[in-house]
């Protein structure tokens, strides 16, 4: 009788130990695979994205050719870009410093104007929406905004209404600005100062409520 | 906690299969995620639009706005196509930096761009044709008609759409951008044109 009830024992601590074995084994192999693939699709890594400071752009954006990570990008986003060959968009979530953008700070986003793109800003909330305003204002392109007379723009992000170029935040919470550069190929010879990479404008905070 | 480690044992085997396990669910959803979520964004912009005509859609606002960061920086013209109706001409001119007009597949991939220059208007002058087409006499060289002043664009994909969008220069150019969105023609060529 004890030999049986040793046996039982024995095989249900078996049964336990394998069971929880197998648990934690499709446990972990869910979390860790739909988790990465989340944050991969999502958020992007080195070889799908590049971020310049605060500005993230996914390389491969609306081509025909582009990886499985990018199309699950942008088809999770319902999202549809111009090729990157041609127009590239740039998101900033945080600011320069990598704090969340948020609309109860007020930011300065300072660049300089280059001639060889067409360019805008606009701003959205973290979920891609425009903010509604009284003023109607969503966005800044090349041709609406005002340059100063060094080359340089300011644009103000705030609930209140700002001089120069002002755009409304209202209440939505956490922010997105996208600014989307088409390449116009004029540039016959690549000038340093006339890529890109260099005429990201800084997003700064400078206050909050 | 011990006890609960000791229990699961995570030997050098199990971790491997782990390893590969997660990698092949990771694979699985990125490579299924298109496939679940493919040709939402292009069914939500060209909801209700005829097939072949260029609709010029209402300025973006927060009421208007049919996708996900679609930027407010330019007013857009759609014109959803089929070539396997047959081939389908697209004209528009883009007169100023801004100014461009892209094809995309139901996919949302987009598989040809043109982005106006400064300094001088760029005229688009396309026929979309399915890639078979030439064989089954629906293109004018193979009805032997002499070819138009037009590119010819073999399509990836037999379904999609242009979008040809005109830049934000401000309210004093927006009737200007409008009447030449309006000029811009999307439509289906005749099959078999009299001679």
């Amino acid at each position: 009788m004890s030999f049986a009830f040793h046996q039982f024992k024995k095989k249900l601590s078996y049964l336990t130990v394998s069971s929880a074995r197998t648990a934690a084994f499709c446990g972990a192999v869910l979390a860790g695979g739909l988790m990465s693939s989340c944050y991969a699709v999502n958020t992007g890594t080195a070889l799908t994205t590049l971020a310049l400071g605060p500005w993230v752009t996914w390389i491969a954006a609306g081509q025909p050719g582009s990886d499985p990570y990018t199309r699950a990008h942008f088809a999770t986003l319902g999202a549809l870009p111009m090729s990157s060959e041609t127009a590239q968009l740039f998101t900033a979530k945080t600011d320069s410093d990598g704090r969340r953008l948020h609309s109860s700070c007020d930011y300065s986003i300072e660049g300089k104007a280059i001639p060889s793109y067409w360019w805008s800003i606009t701003v959205f909330d973290d979920q891609g929406r425009l903010i509604a305003n009284p003023a109607d204002r969503y966005s800044f392109t090349s041709d609406t905004m005002g340059i100063r007379a060094d080359g340089g723009y300011v644009v103000s992000m705030s609930r209140d209404a700002r001089p120069e170029n002002w755009l409304p935040t209202g209440g939505a919470g956490r922010l997105a600005v996208t600014m989307l550069v088409l390449d116009l190929g004029v540039r016959a010879v690549a000038r340093d100062d006339d890529s890109i990479e260099k005429s990201l404008p800084v997003v700064r905070r400078i206050s909050c409520k | 906690m011990r006890w609960l480690f000791s229990v699961l044992m995570p030997s050098g085997r199990w971790l491997a299969a782990l390893v590969c396990a997660m990698g092949v669910l990771h694979i699985l959803a990125v490579l299924a995620t298109p496939q679940l979520s493919a040709g939402q964004a292009h069914r939500r912009l060209t909801a209700g639009m005829a097939l072949h005509t260029m609709t010029i859609l209402p300025p973006i606002t927060p009421s208007s706005q049919k996708l996900p960061f679609m930027t407010a920086d330019a007013l857009y013209a759609v014109c959803p196509y089929d070539t396997q109706k047959g081939p389908v001409a697209i004209t528009a001119t883009l007169p100023a930096p801004g100014w461009a007009l892209a094809l995309y597949s139901s996919e949302g991939a987009n598989f040809y761009v043109s982005v106006a220059q400064p300094n001088r208007p760029t005229t688009v002058s396309l026929l979309l044709s399915a890639t078979d087409d030439r064989f089954t006499g629906l293109t004018p060289q193979a009805l032997g008609l002499s070819p138009r002043d037009e590119t010819q664009l073999k399509v990836p994909a037999d379904k999609g759409f242009v979008l040809l969008r005109a830049p934000d220069q401000g309210l004093a150019y927006r009737k200007q951008n409008l009447a030449t969105l309006r000029s811009a023609r999307c439509a289906a060529e005749a099959a078999n044109p009299a001679p």
